[in-house]
């Protein structure tokens, strides 16, 4: 009678069908023990929308407002929070309806500038599936320059960030969605706040000048010694130094700009934006 | 006084703060700007505490579950229990809602914690006896023991914890202060008006006198107490509770004797029994003719006096000992996992545990200890040591890194050296980003436009390490971009430094003639007081519509006090709107103390704008003096000096620079 082929491990008979078992049982067990120890925390969520935005602008207080409906104390934050929210979050103030959608998760990074490696990376890694990024700024301090500059050079990274996303995915795929961006004009409700057609009209000449100078500026270190493409990506088009945000369409960046103010509960427009950013 | 305490999340939500003065929040960011995120110590703090305007701040940190905890003071007072106060808040709040915390990934949760809060201050108040914050009272000092109003006295004792702090035990004298008789009117407003009644005197014979005729009165007490102690009211002052209650109380009285009277309304002969009843009420609302009646009440009451204070003393009691539980257990948790960690085998669940721990090393979900991260972090260190980073930045860099990873979770598969090593990086990047813009060209061109003056930037540095040649590649950069740029030779002293220049000078007109780039010496000489020449360069360069004027100094050892000085005088003479400071490259442990002692030269309101790194060609990927120097100090580096032409001037890329750091 044939028998299956054995071995002989440390003296003892072993068949191969138990050697092959055995093998699986080592390989898999620790995969499987590795899944329950980490209880799968991995998993990215759904539907993000992001916020970022300087610091002290809102974001937090944005954030908490959804989640609670009631103004709540913040200080400013060193890690980024991510929470899950019914649908009914963004249906305006009132009405309680709309089961119909899923939840969406908002992620609120922090402003810090040393921090804003976060939203900038959420962005750009196309595994996060941010479905919109809602800039919160502070448009009571737009009067002074330094303020000016720490918002629109964060803003630049952010949109450069999305052209990217945009131009590295709609080259694999033909059909990709552009992220939209929301610049939230928060603390409209203070005396200094400038009306959201002004603090567009400012934005959109920092951002020219901004790229102008970047142009002249110097190259980075380490620029042209192992072809690192993202070094000499200019937002919007290379041609000319203007930037509006009717030309940074075509590089799938979709800007709109909205007023209002977390503090006296002025944010039924960025709720509907929101809204319409999960349905598309 | 403690001004505030705060419980923040790292995601930047207060989840519970008691304020006992108002403080701008943009004191509390400012900690959170400076220390957690730029890791910059005040000097000869040693990351302990942190001055902001008048206050002093501490905290403390609870990283598993992500909460920082500061306490607010003001800087005159000298506060010795903050530190004991932050540890054992940190327990009990950790205790409480640290599942909560978890659950709920860093936004707000639902916390009651005002009284373990007033009740954990409060003993530490009273264990620090003579402290500052404690009021001078002679009440606490009689000794309980001698009679039945020993009771009253060591009430005493609790109410005289500072007022300011309204807790538990307050309400309770506010509910009694308003079941005083009115002949005793009198010693009430000491005790009712309470932020004032800090510093008042208040002698032990009418305190003593008060509870005494307050005990006749006493039942109810404990239950009243207990609901307006409740968590909802418990931060609502008292004083203001009181006054609402305190009319209708004291209208009830007479009301109550009305009654009595109508209360008899069958008997036409209830005369006397009227009378009776007419004698009980009057012998507790007044105690003008206490004289009969007195020895009565007080006889039930020395029996209790004892039991009710008890009683009322409950609550507390009960808090008290919550709070020594929960701290206990906290303390406990630690020493098990202390021992665990000595000595993990020998037992058969040890065995267990050991055996999955071993496990959780190669599959992840391993929640690391300092002693995990002790071998990865080491290796670390001596990587950074070897690009050249001065050891002391490697060393604190190395250290808060390590802080930062106790507690956190390896993900599957996931090696500590991998997870430290992620954490290296996110750290290098984090300290070499820079907070403000650095766009030379922006903002020279905002200058020019709205302030119509030169923009002034000045180079310094020791001897030999590139101040000149990194000067005139700044001013082949900015007359490649069509500025008027000067040149300013204020170095007086090294011979031969103004010829230097001057061929710089010469070279540049001709290269950038054909672009239409003006630039020109301004040179007097040597010997004569640099700032005084830079000042006048500046005037010259405004009356000559130069757009920029750059300034070179004289070489200065870092060390010597006599040539370091003269940069104050040179900063505010010149007002540069950028002064860099070039260090090289090739410079090992001693870059950490340059930078520190340049940044310092330029006086109290001025500091260094930015570092000019020289000579990045000469040491291949050892960068390290970039980290040693922008880590000393917090101030970016603006530009890399990358050869020896006047184009090899580079920006600082961080993804380049931490790419060849971890290489």
């Amino acid at each position: 009678m044939s028998t299956l082929p054995t071995f002989e491990i440390l003296g003892f008979p072993v068949s191969l069908p138990i050697l092959i078992i055995s093998l699986l049982a080592v390989v898999i067990i620790p995969i499987i023990l590795g899944k329950l120890l980490t209880s799968g925390s991995k998993t990215g969520p759904s539907s993000v929308i992001l916020l970022a935005g300087p610091r002290d602008a809102g974001k937090t207080s944005l954030l908490l407002y959804l989640q609670e409906k009631t103004l709540i104390p913040t200080q400013t934050s060193t890690t980024p929070a991510i929470v899950k929210l019914p649908p009914s979050a963004l249906s305006p103030a009132g009405s309680e309806d709309d089961g119909s959608t899923k939840p969406f998760h908002l992620k609120d990074t922090p402003g810090h500038p040393k921090l804003r490696s976060t939203a900038i990376n959420t962005i750009i890694q196309p595994t996060e599936s941010c479905m919109g990024v809602v800039y919160v700024l502070d448009s009571a301090v737009l009067s002074t320059q330094a303020r000016i500059t720490d918002t629109t050079e964060y803003l630049y990274e952010l949109l450069l960030a999305i052209q990217k996303r945009y131009a590295v995915l709609s080259e694999s795929n033909t059909s990709t969605e552009p992220i939209p961006l929301l610049i939230a004009c928060n603390k409209n409700d203070l005396f200094t706040a400038l009306p959201s057609t002004k603090i567009s009209n400012l934005l959109q000449t920092e951002l020219s000048r901004m790229k102008e100078t970047k142009r002249k500026g110097l190259l980075g270190a380490g620029a042209g010694e192992n072809d690192d493409e993202d070094l000499d990506l200019v937002l919007g088009d290379e041609a000319s130094d203007q930037i509006t945000w009717e030309g940074l369409k075509e590089f799938g960046v979709e800007i709109s700009i909205q007023s209002g103010s977390v503090k006296s509960g002025n944010i039924d427009g960025w709720k509907s934006w929101m809204a319409a950013c999960l349905d598309a | 006084m403690l001004d505030l305490f705060e419980v923040i999340t790292t995601s930047g939500v207060v989840l519970w703060s008691k304020s006992y003065a108002p403080v701008k929040p943009s004191i509390i960011n400012s900690l959170i700007s400076d220390v957690f995120i730029e890791e910059r110590n005040q000097p000869g703090s040693d990351g302990k505490w942190f001055k902001k305007d008048s206050y002093t701040l501490k905290w403390t940190l609870a990283a598993d579950v992500g909460l920082v905890f500061v306490a607010v003071y003001q800087s005159l007072i000298h506060l010795t229990w903050i530190d004991e106060l932050l540890d054992q808040v940190k327990k009990l709040f950790v205790a409480l809602y640290g599942e909560k915390i978890k659950a709920s990934t860093g936004t707000k949760i639902q916390c009651h914690f005002d009284q373990y809060f007033e009740a954990s201050l409060r003993s530490l108040e009273r264990q620090a006896g003579g402290a500052a914050t404690t009021r001078p009272t002679n009440v606490s000092t009689d000794d309980p023991s001698s009679d039945g109003n020993g009771g009253g006295f060591s009430d005493g004792d609790e109410w005289s914890s500072p007022p300011p702090m309204p807790g538990v035990n307050n309400t309770g004298i506010s509910d009694f202060q308003h079941r005083t008789p009115y002949s005793s009117e009198k010693p009430n407003p000491l005790i009712e008006v309470t932020p004032s009644a800090t510093s008042a005197p208040v002698s032990p014979a009418t305190m003593a006198q008060a509870l005494l005729q307050a005990s006749g009165r006493r039942p109810g007490r404990p239950r009243r107490n207990r609901k307006s102690a409740g968590p909802s009211s418990a931060s609502s002052t008292h004083a203001s509770s009181g006054e609402e209650r305190s009319p209708a109380r004291l209208s009830n009285k007479p009301k109550r004797g009305k009654e009595m009277r109508i209360w008899g309304e069958d008997g036409i002969a209830a005369e006397a029994n009227d009378e009776r009843k007419l004698d009980y009420s009057a012998g507790i609302s007044t105690d003008d003719e206490q004289d009969t009646l007195r020895p009565k009440p007080e006889a039930i009451d020395q029996d209790t006096w004892g039991t009710r204070t008890n009683k009322g003393d409950f609550l507390l009691k009960d808090l008290d000992y919550e709070i020594d539980g929960i701290l206990k257990q906290a303390n406990s948790a630690e020493n098990n996992e202390e021992t665990n960690r000595k000595g993990p085998g020998g037992i058969a669940s040890g065995l267990v545990g050991g055996a999955m721990g071993y496990l959780r090393n190669f599959v992840g979900g391993k929640t690391l200890t300092r002693e995990d991260t002790e071998k990865a972090i080491s290796g670390v260190m001596t990587h950074l040591l070897e690009k050249n980073v001065a050891r002391e930045a490697a060393v604190q860099i190395c250290d808060s890194v390590q802080t930062s990873l106790v507690g956190q979770k390896t993900g599957s598969f996931q090696s500590i050296e991998s997870l430290v090593k992620l954490a290296m990086e996110d750290a290098l990047r984090k300290i070499l980003t820079p907070t403000t813009s650095l766009d030379l060209l922006r903002e020279i061109g905002q200058v020019r436009e709205t302030e119509e003056r030169p923009y002034v930037i000045s180079v310094v540095g020791v001897n030999g390490v590139g101040k000149s040649t990194n000067l005139s590649k700044i001013s082949f950069f900015l007359l490649q971009n069509k500025l008027k740029v000067l040149i300013a030779a204020c170095d007086t002293f090294r011979s031969g430094a103004v010829e230097q220049l001057r061929v710089h000078a010469r070279n540049l007109k001709e290269l950038s003639e054909r672009e239409g780039g003006v630039v020109e010496l301004y040179e007097k000489g040597y010997g004569k007081d640099a700032a005084n020449i830079a000042k006048d360069a500046v005037s010259y360069a405004g009356t000559n519509g130069f757009d920029v004027v750059l300034i070179d100094t004289a070489g200065r050892r870092h060390n010597d006090q006599r040539l370091m000085s003269s940069l104050e005088k040179f900063a505010k003479f010149a007002n540069p709107d950028k002064i860099l400071m070039v260090g090289e490259a090739l410079v090992g442990s001693d870059s950490v103390q340059q930078a520190r002692n340049f940044n310092a030269a330029f006086g109290k309101e001025r500091k260094l704008d930015g570092f000019i790194i020289s000579k990045c060609d000469t040491v291949g990927d050892m960068v390290g003096t970039l980290i040693s120097m922008v880590f000393a100090t917090g101030i970016p580096v603006v530009f890399l000096g990358v050869g020896q032409n006047y184009t090899d001037l580079r920006t600082l890329n961080v993804k380049w620079a931490v790419g060849l750091l971890m290489s």
